[in-house]
């Protein structure tokens, strides 16, 4: 049954907001069709379809057995993940791979177990691929227990490694991320075979589907997308059905966010929704926001195809705990791991060019106070949604 | 451009997934997502002059990529993606059989495709869009009865008001009882 | 005699009472004066003799310790007397081969020619008298050096052949000479051979050749039960038994007191008897003497006279000592002469309950301890001595012997007595007396002996030798103490053989293991530095040097007679200093110290004196005053001053002298006070000569000086004599000397700076014997590198000629012999044989040296230069060795280090001796010693052992008991230089081995995962039908063989370089990336660069139904592999008839029953030994598996073949 009408949503009280929609849809029409630019020296990184990752796969094989008939010595080329690897592309502000890459031969003492294990990740991936199946890093580990040298970490950090070899998405190789967040709202998509409406899946809505090849967004009509830090905050507006009230697309990132929400999200952004996201009011709230408009450094490589540079940092702010005279004892002191990743961030260079987030940092610093965002229930059940998040949209008020 | 941008007459912003996206899609997922659209939300989209347009772009879209896709996956000589598509519309037939209507004459061809399982299917398909059919019909008669006799606690009292003849109840009582093993396949 | 003295003092006792002269004969009073032997008799724990552990290792020490000397005496004495006797018959034996000649080219000119020689024949008649002479000199050479051992042989006394010799009777003469020079040639050819043969004479010399028989010796098992002995003793020897006592000492006492004995004797029981009969014999009181005479009247003698045996005793005794000897030398009697032996038998048995219940003793066991040398043996006379205290034939001179000075065999006869009231067996046998001594005896208080057995000759199994067995009582024997102590020993004398057979009848045996007898140390003269006023004293007081100079020049070392005769001046000034009075060589004058002193001056003149008439020279004293007082006053008046300011200079040198050796000051101080000690000296030295000019200048004063005012008093003449004579030290007879001569001769003896002492008396052990001893002992592993005389190769030589020749050179100038090939000569050889290339050589050897040494145990020895601290000579040497399997790990330190002084073991009081504080100096953890303990001692499969040997170790000794050497910084040092350079090999040895072990744990880790790998990869390459052929073996295969290269312990760093060389860029990214725009680092290889990396491009085609042909990897080995000739023949001479032959067919044939071989097993079983075909074979089994015809692989980094 298809939802009431919502002339409840003014749309002119809200004209700020629509204004960022307008800009996003402009935006998409003038890059519409030019491939992302890349700065020189980055890894070029694709998203693979399944026959495209198994061709490469196939590559690599060919050339280490070119190898060992002629040399007996079958060494991998592996891109180097670590920070002297790292480039800021400033224009695109996201964190990408360079092209360093460190070799591994099988007949190096120290190289010899790294360069086993790839082998078996491959032969694991190209069965995956070859039955056009997924699986989550668990279950490659539990693939070949022993080999893995009965850690976790060990094959976690090989299917980064050969994502990085193929040089495509760690998804092309079919091996998943584990789903954590949920989406609900104003969207209508294709899940497999399933057609689904976002709008009429009760509170939880929709659970990120971490295979994003089987996902395709049909149709919304929201006015913009509220990313939510904290599950807590998540079931406040879900029961107050806060998408009906105001026509939007809510998602709950539990802390940074895993990789399939993060790329659900720039699809999302990528259709000119202008993107809020909602966390604590504390330095690591500004950090999980850096995350989501910059990608991180260890998943750099992947960072085209999950950055959303456009997302604005709704709240809550530092000087929101005094305009909506958040009561002291709601606040928290800042604590020394506090204090030093804010010095920290405000060292980064993408907050020195942007002088509102720095001088809210500042202020945080200076006040010593932190808060979360249930604080705003000491004021009221209701306050966070129909007070502070609806005056907040209508002022413009975020960075 | 993945979407189409709609500015509905009451300042609404809908965004529709574009011919282009469709292109990409395979074989029976175009026609089926026209169709949900349709069904379910054209109506919500504020002015009549805003639903007519949206439904005009649906119908371009089902005569440009629907119905060519479905076709074209029918007609494909590769057995395996005729028979995931005779699988998507084998679903569609017993879900929503109206979808179907285009696809039967091909469906029917398929009938007696020399793959044992293309064949088998497509007659799946078509009984099942019969028996959807015949089950349509029968609901619709079963109305008509109702329009007459009402429900049956009505019919019983008619019986004995004497509003109605004792032929005239047996035959609409067995009208219904008919109506309702048929429905119970 | 004593009662006349009394009367004659009672009538004139009117007259001074003449001080009466106390004879030191006289015995009466309170203070008696025991013997040394009383003294010990009861205190031989001194001696470490103290029940328990220790006091079995004690017997064995003491006989051990002169059985070693005997043996070493008898072989040094031998090749010293045979030096002598060669040089001594060189001119005879020269002129009987001049003679032979002469008279051989005679006869055979004779009878071919048919002419007569008539003047040859003439000079040979001259010369036959001169040749009988010259074999009796000869003869009579061999008699002294052999002694009466050997029976003269009649020479002809006088030659037959008379007349002249004239053409007419030339035939008869000619006739009469062929015979008399038959018998004279068969005279001096038998002499020349027994000289030759002289080193082969068991008799004369150990002949050192039976190392067959020792190898497979077992003196348990071969040895013969005792029944089978019955040796008859010859009627003759019976007959005298008692005969041969009479001869050596007063016949009538002996006789007489042992026929009035007679008649008691009966009463005692007989020796067997008591052993049987259990009852108790009061020993304390026996006592006899046999060569001392007042000690006739002991009570102790009386005592053991009882137990003389009677005639039929005797013999029976005799029987029984005679046949346990047979029985005891029986298993070695083939070897007992020619190789230097000691057997050493400890034998247990229930002590009957008489000793038991003596006190708290209850534990105690009776052993009996037989010991057998074949050293020299000693004399009758000298077997007379044996036993006594004091009595030792280490002579009075110091030389470098393990013995003690005469405590330690009397001290063991004494316990034995103490414990066991049983007599003490001894024969022996000198090399040069025909039949062997034997007695049975106790030893007396007064340290005088009375025999059960008199002192009989009787034959022995041996040539020459001793046989001591004697009864002690002590706790029950466990192992750990004498068997250690003579592993030890023999592990130090390893020249010499060692039987012991302990209580449990279990034999140790160590057999002889070097070649040769170490050098003979020389006679040390002690060094001035090394002397105390005590033995200087003592040594002026034994000798009779009739001049001081010369005493001072023969009893010291480094003494020349300048150096004597200065320091005699100098002590001569001292003492004229210290007394006053000036000799000024004419007369004497008294150096006065206040000009109103008496001053007097005396001089020679020649008087009639006393009771003869002629003039004789005597001391007339002046006395002198007025003007000639004043005279002499002035300058006596400068020699007071400088005597002044000389005192305070020697108080300054003194305390210089003190702070210089005091060892907190810094360098920089120590420095400073040398400067100030040198600017005293210098001082010291012009007072010196000031004084002496001032002499001068009195004794010019006094020249002209007329004397008047003679001096008659008696008294101060007398006075003055006797300082003269003080002042006289060169004069007066070293053993007069009065006390305070000597000290002044002590001070200007010890003042002088002497050159460190000759260290040809301190003879070291030697490395090589080290090693081989410690390598048979704990038969370690090591690699054939030990060079025919026993000395280790440092590493294996080329063999070419050039370094044939040169070390044969080397060899025999151990032996000071010429040279093979002089020096220059062998510059010409140096040149390479052609076909062995010797890059190809180094490779071998250095790959044979890794294989061939991969299972070596480490072994070193390093003997340091002789040198001397503190006047001692001494030498210090060390030998350490680490064997993961055969030397089992160390419990405690005392168990890896061991301590040798004179070859002797020291096992007690380890911590306190300097050789252990040097073994503790040393930073192991440097070189690679991974563990010590808490005090520093390598912890591990180690043993290490050190020797110090010199003439004067007994007086380095910290204490009496004489186990632990004093901590002296020159010893210490020693020692850690030594153990340093030992470490310095060890570390090597070390590094190699972990390498190797690197390397294998690498090829092993690798091996593990190849497999895996290229089963992963196989998977998904096997998807792609490309691949349809592709086995998984031949990657494998291609993996392994690089991986062979490189962990081969043989190849050297370059090498395995040179084959990573061979790698291509990994060609899998580039590819993919040149798809993409940006461009990369790498450039993008398109496929046909890839393939065209080796020169012979393998397209790897799937279509191809073979696999890809062999690649031969370009490696260094590779490029070895042409260089080598085909055919092994080409070596020529240089491979020995027996090598066998290395071809495919016999390698083929070892592998045939296809299982895995490594290459040792193949080496075994075609026999190989050489280089050459070592390397010969690892090359055709490469070749064999580049044709595929075996296969190749690898075990724990081993090389491992196997048949296709």
């Amino acid at each position: 049954m298809a939802t009431k009408s919502n002339q409840s949503y003014d749309i002119k009280k809200y004209h700020k907001v629509r204004k960022l929609y307008e800009d996003g849809l402009r935006r998409i029409q003038e890059t519409h069709g030019q491939a992302l630019q890349l700065p020189k020296g980055v890894a070029k990184i694709d998203d693979l379809t399944t026959d495209e990752a198994k061709e490469r796969l196939h590559q690599i094989v060919d050339g280490l057995i070119t190898q060992i008939m002629l040399t007996g010595r079958p060494i991998l080329k592996v891109p180097n993940r670590s920070s002297s690897n790292i480039i800021w592309d400033e224009k695109n502000d996201m964190l990408l791979m360079g092209q360093k890459t460190t070799s591994k031969s099988l007949l190096s003492l120290s190289s010899a177990t790294d360069m086993t294990r790839i082998a078996k990740v491959m032969e694991i991936v190209n069965d995956l691929l070859e039955q056009n199946l997924h699986a989550t890093k668990r279950d490659l580990y539990y693939m070949d227990v022993k080999g893995f040298g009965g850690e976790q970490k060990n094959s976690d950090a090989l299917i980064e490694d050969l994502a990085t070899i193929l040089r495509s998405t760690r998804n092309s190789t079919h091996i998943i991320a584990s789903a954590m967040g949920n989406c609900v709202g104003r969207l209508r998509i294709r899940d497999g075979n399933d057609i689904l409406d976002l709008s009429r899946m009760g509170s939880q809505g929709w659970q990120v589907n971490p295979a994003l090849d089987n996902v395709e967004i049909l149709e919304t009509d929201a006015e913009f997308v509220l990313v939510i830090e904290k599950n807590a905050a998540m079931v406040r507006l879900a029961e107050a059905r806060f998408w009906e009230r105001f026509p939007c697309i809510l998602m709950a990132g539990r802390g940074q966010g895993d990789m399939a929400s993060r790329m659900f999200l720039r699809r999302l952004s990528k259709m000119g929704l202008p993107v809020f996201l909602l966390v604590d009011a504390d330095p690591y709230g500004s950090y999980i926001a850096s995350v989501y408009m910059r990608g991180s450094k260890r998943l750099s490589y992947e960072s085209p195809f999950m950055a959303t540079p456009d997302l604005h940092l709704l709240g809550v702010l530092a000087k929101d705990l005094d305009e909506y005279n958040i009561p002291k004892e709601a606040r928290l002191r800042l604590t020394a791991q506090d204090k030093k990743r804010a010095k920290e961030l405000l060292k980064e260079d993408f907050i020195k060019a942007n002088k509102k987030w720095g001088d809210d940092l500042k202020l945080m610093l200076k006040s010593e106070e932190k808060a979360e965002i249930q604080a705003f229930t000491s004021r009221g059940f209701k306050f966070l949604v129909d007070e502070y998040i609806p005056h907040k949209l209508e002022t413009g008020d975020w960075i | 451009m993945d979407f189409n941008v709609y500015r509905l007459s009451d300042d609404r912003i809908i965004q529709i997934a574009s011919k282009e996206k469709m292109k990409k899609w395979t074989g029976e997922v175009p026609l089926v997502y026209i169709n949900y659209i349709r069904d379910s939300h054209l109506k919500n989209y504020g002015s009549k002059k805003d639903q007519k347009e949206i439904s005009d772009y649906l119908d371009e879209a089902m005569e440009e990529i629907a119905v060519p896709k479905l076709i074209a996956a029918l007609e494909s000589h590769n057995d395996d993606e005729v028979m995931a598509v005779l699988t998507r519309i084998e679903e569609l037939s017993r879900k929503d059989p109206d979808l179907v209507k285009i696809t039967l004459s091909n469906v029917e061809r398929k009938q007696h495709h020399p793959n044992k399982d293309i064949s088998k299917l497509a007659e799946k398909i078509q009984k099942n869009y019969d028996r959807a059919m015949k089950r349509r019909q029968i609901k619709k008669q079963l109305e008509d009865n109702e329009k007459i006799g009402g429900t049956d606690a009505e019919l019983d009292q008619k019986l004995i008001r004497g509003d109605i003849s004792e032929n005239e109840y047996l035959r609409l009582k067995k009208e219904r009882i008919e109506a309702y093993q048929e429905l119970q396949e | 005699m004593a009662s006349s003295k009394k009367s004659t003092e009672s009538i004139n006792n009117a007259k001074p009472r003449k001080p009466k002269k106390i004879s030191t004969e006289d015995k009466s009073g309170d203070i008696k004066e025991a013997s040394i032997a009383k003294f010990m008799r009861k205190r031989t724990q001194l001696v470490g003799f103290d029940y328990g552990n220790f006091k079995h290792t004690q017997y064995a020490v003491e006989f051990i310790d002169n059985a070693l000397d005997a043996i070493e005496k008898f072989q040094w004495d031998a090749e010293t007397n045979l030096e002598t006797l060669k040089n001594n018959t060189a001119s005879a034996i020269t002129d009987f081969e001049r003679f032979d000649n002469e008279a051989e080219a005679l006869i055979a000119q004779v009878e071919h020619s048919e002419d007569q020689p008539v003047d040859a024949l003439k000079t040979l008649y001259k010369t036959v008298p001169k040749i009988l002479e010259r074999i009796q000199q000869v003869n009579e050479e061999i008699q002294n050096l052999i002694g009466i051992a050997i029976r003269t042989v009649e020479s002809p006394e006088k030659s037959q052949l008379k007349g002249s010799v004239t053409s007419t009777n030339f035939q008869e003469k000619y006739k009469a000479f062929l015979e008399e020079f038959g018998k004279i040639k068969t005279e001096y050819t038998n002499i020349i051979e027994k000289i030759d043969g002289m080193d082969k004479n068991p008799q004369f010399i150990f002949t050192l050749d039976k190392e067959l028989s020792l190898e497979n010796l077992n003196y348990l098992s071969n040895g013969v039960p005792k029944s089978t002995f019955k040796r008859k003793i010859s009627d003759s020897l019976k007959k005298n038994l008692r005969k041969f006592v009479e001869s050596t000492h007063n016949t009538t006492t002996s006789n007489e007191s042992t026929d009035t004995e007679e008649e008691s004797k009966t009463s005692v029981p007989q020796i067997d008897e008591i052993g049987n009969l259990e009852q108790t014999v009061d020993l304390e009181a026996i006592k006899q003497e046999l060569s001392e005479q007042e000690a006739m009247d002991d009570e102790e003698v009386k005592e053991l006279q009882k137990l003389q045996k009677k005639e039929k005793d005797l013999e029976v005794e005799l029987q029984n000592i005679v046949d346990n000897l047979d029985q005891f030398v029986a298993p070695v009697t083939d070897i007992v002469d020619n190789e230097p032996l000691v057997i050493l038998k400890l034998s247990e048995e229930e002590p009957p309950d008489v000793y038991r219940e003596k006190g708290e003793r209850s534990d105690s066991y009776l052993y009996t301890i037989e010991v057998f040398d074949n050293g020299t043996g000693m004399q009758p006379q000298d077997l007379m001595k044996f036993g006594k205290y004091l009595a030792s034939s280490k002579s009075q001179k110091l030389r470098q012997t393990r013995g003690s000075q005469g405590f330690g065999s009397p001290s063991a006869f004494s316990d034995a007595q103490n414990t066991t009231g049983k007599p003490i067996t001894a024969i022996s046998k000198h090399s040069t007396q025909l039949y062997g001594v034997c007695s049975e005896f106790f030893t007396t208080e007064k340290n005088t002996k009375v025999y059960v057995v008199d002192p009989i000759e009787i034959e022995t199994p041996f040539l020459h030798g001793t046989y001591v067995k004697l009864h002690y009582l002590n706790k029950k024997y466990n192992r750990g103490y004498v068997d250690a102590y003579i592993e030890k020993t023999a592990l130090m004398n390893s020249h010499i053989s060692f039987i012991y057979i302990d209580p449990y009848g279990e034999e140790h045996f160590y057999p002889r293991r070097v070649i040769y007898f170490p050098k003979e140390p020389k006679y040390a003269l002690p060094h001035p530095s090394s002397i105390k006023i005590g033995d200087f004293q003592d040594l002026l007081r034994g000798s009779d040097n009739l001049t001081v100079q010369a005493f001072l020049t023969e009893n010291f070392v480094r003494i020349s007679s300048r150096l004597a005769k200065s320091i005699l001046k100098t002590s001569e000034l001292e003492i004229e200093c210290k007394l006053r009075f000036f000799n000024l060589g004419i007369g004497f004058l008294s150096v006065i110290s206040k000009p109103t002193d008496v001053m007097t001056y005396t001089r020679e003149e020649s008087r009639i004196y006393g009771r003869s008439k002629n003039p004789r020279m005597k001391y007339i004293a002046y006395l002198i005053e007025n003007d000639l007082k004043e005279a002499l006053w002035e300058p006596i008046q400068d020699f007071n001053t400088l005597m002044k300011n000389r005192h305070s200079l020697l108080k300054n040198q003194k305390s210089i002298e003190k702070s210089l050796n005091d060892p907190e000051k810094k360098k920089k101080e120590l420095k400073q006070l040398e400067k100030e000690l040198n600017k005293v000296n210098k001082e010291l030295e012009s007072i010196e000569k000031s004084i002496r000019k001032i002499k001068q200048n009195l004794n010019e004063i006094l020249q002209t000086a007329s004397l008047d005012n003679e001096i008659k008093h008696p008294q101060t003449l007398q006075k003055i004599e006797e300082i003269i004579g003080y002042l006289l030290i060169s004069k007066t007879k070293p053993s007069e000397l009065s006390q305070i001569q000597i000290e002044h001769l002590y001070m200007a003896f010890k003042n002088q700076s002497y050159l460190a002492p000759p260290t040809d008396t301190a003879i070291p052990v030697g490395e090589s014997a080290l090693e081989t001893a410690v390598i048979k002992q704990y038969n370690l592993t090591v690699s054939n590198r030990v060079d025919y005389f026993g000395n280790s190769e440092d590493e294996i030589h080329q063999i070419g000629e050039y370094e044939r020749i040169k070390s044969i050179n080397k060899n025999l100038s151990k032996f000071n012999m010429p040279n093979l090939v002089s020096d220059n000569g062998i510059e010409s050889l140096l040149t390479y044989n052609p076909t062995i290339n010797p890059e190809i050589y180094a490779d071998t050897i250095s790959e044979l040296d890794l294989v061939h040494t991969i299972g070596d145990d480490f072994i070193a020895a390093n003997t340091r230069k002789p040198t001397s601290g503190k006047g001692l000579a001494f030498v210090v040497e060390g030998v350490m060795a680490y064997s993961p399997n055969k030397i089992s790990l160390a419990k405690k330190a005392s168990q890896v280090i061991t301590r040798y002084v004179n070859r002797t073991p020291k096992m007690r009081d380890n911590a306190d001796c300097a050789l252990w504080q040097g073994v503790q100096s040393v930073n192991w953890k440097s070189y690679k010693v991974t563990d010590t303990f808490d005090n520093g001692v390598p912890k591990g499969n180690y043993v290490i052992y050190v020797n110090c040997s010199g003439p004067y170790t007994h007086l380095m000794f910290k204490s009496q008991s004489k186990n632990a050497l004093a901590e002296d910084e020159v010893l210490i040092k020693e020692v850690k230089y030594c153990l340093e350079a030992i470490g310095r090999k060890l570390r090597k040895y070390m590094n190699k081995k972990e390498v190797r072990e690197k390397r294998s744990k690498r090829s092993r880790i690798i091996e593990k995962n190849i497999p895996l790998f290229v089963n992963s990869i196989y998977t998904i390459a096997k998807t792609d039908p490309k691949y349809r052929d592709l086995k998984k073996s031949t990657l494998e295969q291609k993996i392994n063989e690089v991986l062979a290269i490189e962990t081969d312990p043989t190849a050297t760093d370059e090498e395995i370089r040179e084959a990573k060389k061979a790698v291509i860029p990994s060609p899998v990214l580039s590819k993919i990336i040149s798809h993409s725009q940006s461009e990369s680092s790498d450039q993008p290889p398109d496929d046909s660069k890839i393939v065209s990396v080796t020169p012979s491009p393998t397209k790897v085609s799937s279509s191809s139904t073979t696999p890809p042909p062999p690649v031969e990897a370009k490696t260094t080995l590779g490029s070895k592999l042409e260089a080598i000739p085909p055919k092994a023949e080409s070596k020529g001479e240089k491979r020995s008839a027996s090598s066998p032959e290395v071809t495919d067919e016999r390698i083929l044939d070892a592998l045939s029953d296809n299982n895995w071989h490594p290459t040792s097993d193949i080496v075994k079983e075609l026999s190989i030994t050489t280089f050459y075909d070592a390397r010969l074979l690892k090359i055709k089994l490469k070749a064999l598996a580049m044709k595929e015809r075996i296969l190749f692989g690898k075990k724990q980094g081993k090389d491992v073949w196997r048949l296709k």
